[in-house]
C-alpha cells in the first residue's frame, strides 16, 4: 500500500516539474506571440517616448504591467 | 483590460503603450513576448522595460509613485489629445492604480478591485461616446 502510494507521489512531482519547467522554460506555444513585435527600452526610454508623441492627435493609453 | 478599452470602442482612434516590466521574479523578454501576443490591435504597441535599468517604471514613477517605493507599475494612465512629452514623462489627465493602500501611490487613484469600471468610465468620459451599459458585465 505505502509502495503504491509512493508511486503515485513520484509520478504526480514528476508531472508538477514538468509543468512548471514548461512554463518557465519551454517553447512559446501562446498564440501570436512570435508575431508580435515587442521594443525593447533596456538602453533608452526614447522608442516609447517618441511613440507617445507621434500619437499626440489621439487620446493615449499607457499602462505598465508585470507580464506574469 | 483590452476588453474595456479596445473592444469597446473599436473605431476609436486612440494609441495604447504596453509596458511589461521586469518587476516579479518571473518577468522576463520571453514573458513580455508571451504577454503581448495575448494583446494584438493595430492601435498598440508593446515594449518591454527590462531588469537592470527600468527605464520606464522609474520614469513613471516621479509624480505618481511616492518617493523611494520603487518604479511604477499596475498603473493605467490616461492622456488627453495634445498633452507632450519633454524631458520627462508627463503626469497623467487621468490615471490608475492598484496598488493597495496608500503606502506606495495616492489613494485617490485606487482602483480598489473596480478597475474594469475605472477604465470603463474613463473612457467615456474622455471620449464621449455612449456605449451599451450591458457591456460593463461581460
Amino acid at each position: 500500500m505505502m509502495r503504491m502510494l509512493w508511486k503515485r507521489a513520484w509520478v504526480v512531482g514528476l508531472i508538477g516539474v514538468s509543468l512548471g519547467w514548461s512554463a518557465a522554460f519551454g517553447a512559446d506555444k501562446t498564440p501570436g506571440a512570435d508575431k508580435v513585435e515587442v521594443v525593447s527600452l533596456a538602453d533608452s526610454i526614447e522608442p516609447l517616448k517618441t511613440y507617445f508623441n507621434e500619437n499626440q492627435d489621439k487620446l493615449r493609453f499607457v499602462t505598465i504591467l508585470s507580464p506574469t | 483590460m483590452q476588453e474595456w478599452i479596445l473592444k469597446h470602442f473599436p473605431d476609436l482612434p486612440i494609441s495604447v503603450s504596453f509596458v511589461w516590466i521586469d518587476f516579479l521574479d518571473n518577468d522576463r523578454f520571453e514573458m513580455a513576448k508571451r504577454a503581448a501576443g495575448r494583446i494584438q490591435d493595430p492601435r498598440v504597441k508593446h515594449f518591454h522595460d527590462a531588469r537592470d535599468k527600468i527605464l520606464a517604471g522609474n520614469a513613471f514613477a516621479n509624480g505618481l509613485i511616492r518617493k523611494h517605493n520603487g518604479p511604477a507599475w499596475d498603473v493605467y494612465l490616461f492622456y488627453a489629445k495634445g498633452v507632450t512629452w519633454d524631458d520627462t514623462p508627463p503626469m497623467p489627465t487621468i490615471w490608475w492604480h492598484q496598488l493597495s493602500g496608500n503606502r506606495r501611490a495616492h489613494p485617490k487613484y485606487f482602483a480598489k478591485g473596480k478597475l474594469p469600471e475605472k477604465l470603463h468610465d474613463t473612457m467615456h468620459t474622455l471620449t464621449g461616446i455612449p456605449c451599451n451599459d450591458t457591456k460593463k458585465s461581460e
